[in-house]
């Protein structure tokens, strides 16, 4: 319609021209008329002028009137023509109009879908990630997507005019062609063609080809269209499954370790070689069990816990247990296992190893451990302490060591050197290991050499006019010590604390001692209960060669107590960090004043085990504990190990109650527990024999009564004493329960030479104490 | 170890002549209270003399105990010092025997059980 719009309005300025032509024509024809006309009269006008007769011109006016007329009509006539003309070729154009009209819609509607078929086609081709393209007959690239570049490497300029025999490996170039040219000619597509090419790179890449034939007018084929996939990475892909399946597999058959499916009932689905070698049954057998059969009773109770912990957790292990091998041994595995989700229920895969080797391992680690333990206790002992004799001369001594996992570097030594003079010797060398214990071994073997030394010098020229050597100064053994030493441990770099103590009981009880950076010791004063620490001021051997060492005097009254310690003691952390301290040994020795040097260490042992929480100690604990006489002489008796002795066992105990001036309660348990020490001696000691005999020896300090019993029968040495039946359904076993409720100390130790003790101890109520004291001042006053 | 055995009334009284019951002499002391006891309902160990005990001598005494109680008889203590009496309650063995101050005093105990079961029962046929 907008085309036939169009025609009328392209005729309308044709038909105007016509008509403008027409009335033109006629107003050119009556204009004509009019100057003739004028011409006419002008002539006539003229001609009168000169003749002047009318008559013959109203004649011609009629005549032309008529040829007016008929040019008129002609004229009409003529429109007429034309108009009809006019309309016939309007109509004629008006109709070829819309056939063009419909013409160009038609093919414009054409070119369009076209154009978005093209669009289409290209859109799809460069967003697929397939590389499609049409080749001519020849194999010629004609057309190549944009993913060529990503496929091959070129982009598709560079392909345009290029063979795909171009991209063929060469070795395949033949068989390609004639493949190519047999799909040719007989028109068949190509059908998922899995083939290599090169890349512009020079690497490859596999490609699933598919094409089809384009067909000619006449049918025959003109080229081929199609498409290329990359399949490289689904080969690889397929390749790694593969690859992957291969190693799982192997790795289910060829593991050592058992890998075994089975229900959450125990039931076995599955197991692999190594599972089955575990428990020595075979695939077969395995049908017929659940782990149940095989898992020793004792560990039922922890497969049900694990049990449990796999329904709440997904997981259990890893756990060790046992497993009953079809031959009926044992072998120790370890598992861990995975609750899993299958189609027909849930499954678990147990990981299960067999650690029979490892467990022998530990236990040879064990027994080497414990035999390096054995051969670090066994240094500790011979090399770096000594036998502490109990008994020394004025004094009772005790010593504790308690060696820390590693091998340190504390030694200690007590040696006896006059009847009334001893020497205690503690120290302790920076560090751990085997070099600080042998350190700590040179640097006491040079000590004790020094002193020999020293003694034997002061002795040769003398020894005439004296009958005990001149002790040297026990500033005089640290500085020649120092000076053998300091060298020696400045170029090993160590250093060695030490503290060299001399008690002396004439003609003043006094203690000489030199304190080389060492701890510092306790001095308790029976008198008071009071603490006091021995200060000293010199650096430890291995500081300085210029360090000058000096001693320092304590005097003491009878009965004081001294704890020599090393920093182990001190140093000892509970869980939060805390040392046990200086004031915490302080408040200790004071609440334990009465106990003797033996009970005092060992219950030290115990405050600080409980302190730290445990018995791990870090670092050594190493103790002397010397203990001088009271003003009392010790009472010693001797008797046959035999029942009628009982009575002078009773009356040994009521005289040490009245030297002690107790009464009461403390005498009647002094009396049954001596008593029942005594006849448990003849009773199981010598086991009857009448040829036994013992030595009670009894002690009264101002706050204790001690009494050491000596018999040379068997040792008998209860870790506990038990709790009888208190009730009347047993008639015996109460003795140890006595012995132990009616003391506050009690010691089975062996004793020297095949002898063994029992050491009583009884603490003597605060007001016996005073009482005591008096006493004891008043006798010493009369003694004066 | 002598025992001075008397009857006082129904009561087998004992009494230990000696001051001290331990492991020196309980073999002794056993082998004549077993003679002593033997067939007794009522006994009444008199402990006056005895000034200390040890785990024997107790043990002896528990055997004397569980022999009377056996037959059915009954044992009492009498007279034990404060040392003896002191391992009586360190073994809680105070609360197994019945313990009086004096003689008197345990006879009357005694004497007040039997009106009590006579009361209670018929007399029986014959008399201990």
């Amino acid at each position: 319609m907008a085309y036939g719009t169009q025609a009328d309005r392209a005729l309308r300025p044709l038909a105007a021209a016509w008509a403008a032509m027409l009335v033109a024509a006629m107003l050119a024809a009556a204009a004509l008329q009019g100057i003739d006309e004028r011409y006419r009269v002008r002539a006539e006008q003229a001609s009168s002028a000169h003749a002047g007769t009318p008559t013959g011109d109203a004649r011609d006016l009629g005549g032309r009137r008529f040829e007016w007329i008929l040019t008129g009509i002609t004229t009409l006539g003529l429109l007429g023509v034309g108009a009809a003309l006019y309309r016939r070729a309007a109509r004629r154009i008006r109709r070829e109009l819309v056939r063009l009209e419909s013409e160009i819609q038609t093919r414009t509607q054409t070119e369009h879908a076209l154009r978005r078929s093209e669009s289409r086609f290209r859109d799809i081709a460069e967003s697929v990630p397939d590389w499609i393209w049409e080749v001519d007959t020849e194999g010629r690239y004609t057309y190549c997507s944009a993913r060529a570049q990503e496929v091959v490497g070129y982009a598709p300029d560079e392909l345009a005019g290029r063979t795909f025999y171009d991209l063929i490996l060469p070795e395949n170039v033949d068989r390609a062609r004639a493949a190519f040219e047999k799909c040719v000619s007989e028109r068949r597509p190509v059908k998922d063609l899995v083939n290599w090419r090169r890349r512009k790179d020079g690497g490859t890449v596999r490609l699933l080809t598919n094409g089809v034939p384009l067909l000619g007018k006449s049918g025959e084929a003109v080229g081929f269209r199609g498409v290329d996939r990359d399949v490289t990475d689904r080969r690889r892909a397929e390749d790694a499954l593969r690859r992957s399946e291969e190693k799982f597999r192997l790795m289910y058959e060829e593991s050592p370790l058992g890998l075994v499916l089975s229900d959450v009932h125990g039931g076995y689905l599955e197991a692999n070689p190594a599972y089955l070698r575990i428990i020595g049954y075979t695939a077969e057998d395995l049908s017929r069990l659940t782990f149940w059969d095989i898992t020793p009773p004792e560990y039922h109770g922890r497969e049900y816990d694990n049990q449990l912990i796999l329904r709440y957790t997904g997981r259990y292990g890893p756990y060790e247990k046992e497993y009953i091998r079809k031959d009926g041994s044992r072998v120790p595995v370890l598992l861990n296992g995975a609750l899993i989700e299958s189609p027909e229920g849930p499954r678990v895969w147990s990981i299960v190893e067999d650690i029979t080797r490892r467990k022998r391992a530990e236990s040879e680690l064990a027994r080497v451990q414990r035999a390096e333990a054995d051969l670090r206790s066994r240094i500790q002992q011979h090399l770096l302490i000594g036998r502490t004799p109990e008994r020394l001369p004025g004094a009772a001594a005790a010593a504790l060591s308690v060696p820390s996992e590693q091998l340190d570097g504390d030694f200690y030594d007590v040696c006896p050197l006059q009847p009334d003079c001893f020497d205690v010797i503690v120290g302790d060398v920076m560090g751990k290991g085997a070099t600080a214990a042998l350190v700590s071994a040179a640097t006491k073997n040079a000590l004790l050499r020094t002193l020999t030394q020293l003694i034997a010098t002061s002795t040769c020229g003398s020894e005439t006019e004296r009958r005990e050597p001149i002790l040297p100064d026990p500033a005089r053994v640290v500085q020649d010590t120092h000076r053998e030493v300091t060298p020696q441990l400045i170029e090993v770099e160590r250093f060695v604390t030490l503290m060299y103590a001399r008690f002396r009981f004439a003609p003043h009880p006094v203690v000489t001692y030199v304190n080389a950076g060492h701890a510092r010791p306790l001095h308790l004063r029976r008198s008071t209960g009071v603490c006091t620490f021995l200060e000293g001021g010199n650096v430890p051997l291995g500081f300085t060669e210029h360090e000058r060492y000096e001693q320092r005097h304590a005097p003491f009254e009878p009965g004081d107590l001294f704890l020599f310690y090393s920093d182990g003691v001190t140093e000892a952390r509970n869980p939060s960090g805390v040392f046990f301290g200086e004031d915490r040994l302080r408040a200790y020795v004071e609440a334990n004043h009465w106990r003797t040097p033996r009970g005092m260490l060992e219950e030290l042992r115990r405050e600080v085990a409980r302190f730290i929480g445990g018995e791990g100690f870090l670092d050594d604990l190493t103790c002397v504990a010397i203990e001088t006489d009271g003003p009392q002489r010790p009472r010693t008796v001797e008797l046959a190990a035999a029942y009628p002795e009982m009575a002078h066992v009773r009356e040994f105990a009521n005289q040490l109650c009245d030297d002690a001036h107790t009464d009461g309660r403390t005498r009647d348990r002094v009396i049954l527990a001596l008593h029942e020490c005594a006849s448990n001696v003849i009773r199981h000691g010598y086991n009857g024999r009448a040829d036994g005999a013992f030595t009670l020896e009894g002690r009264v300090q101002p706050n204790r009564i001690a009494v050491q019993l000596t018999h040379r029968g068997v040792a008998y040495a209860p870790a506990a004493a038990r709790t009888p039946a208190l009730d009347s359904t047993r008639e015996g076993g109460f003795g140890l329960y006595i012995i132990d409720q009616t003391t506050d100390e009690v010691w089975y130790a062996p004793g020297r030479n095949g002898e063994q003790t029992v050491s009583l101890v009884w603490r003597l109520e605060p007001d016996e104490h005073r009482e005591a004291l008096r006493t004891d001042e008043a006798a010493s006053r009369t003694k004066r | 170890m002598k025992l001075r055995v008397e009857q006082s009334g129904n009561v087998t009284v004992i009494h230990v002549e000696s001051n001290h019951l331990d492991a020196g002499n309980t073999t002794q002391f056993r082998n004549a209270m077993s003679e002593a006891i033997a067939g007794r309902q009522a006994v009444l160990i008199d402990l006056t003399d005895v000034q200390f005990v040890d785990s024997s001598g107790l043990g002896a005494l528990l055997s004397c105990l569980r022999q009377i109680s056996a037959d059915g008889g009954r044992l009492r203590l009498c007279g034990i010092s404060r040392t003896v009496r002191s391992l009586f309650e360190l073994v809680r063995m105070h609360r197994v025997f019945e313990i009086h101050g004096s003689r008197e005093e345990a006879l009357a105990a005694f004497a007040s059980e039997r009106n009590d079961d006579e009361g209670a029962a018929p007399p029986p046929e014959e008399a201990p």
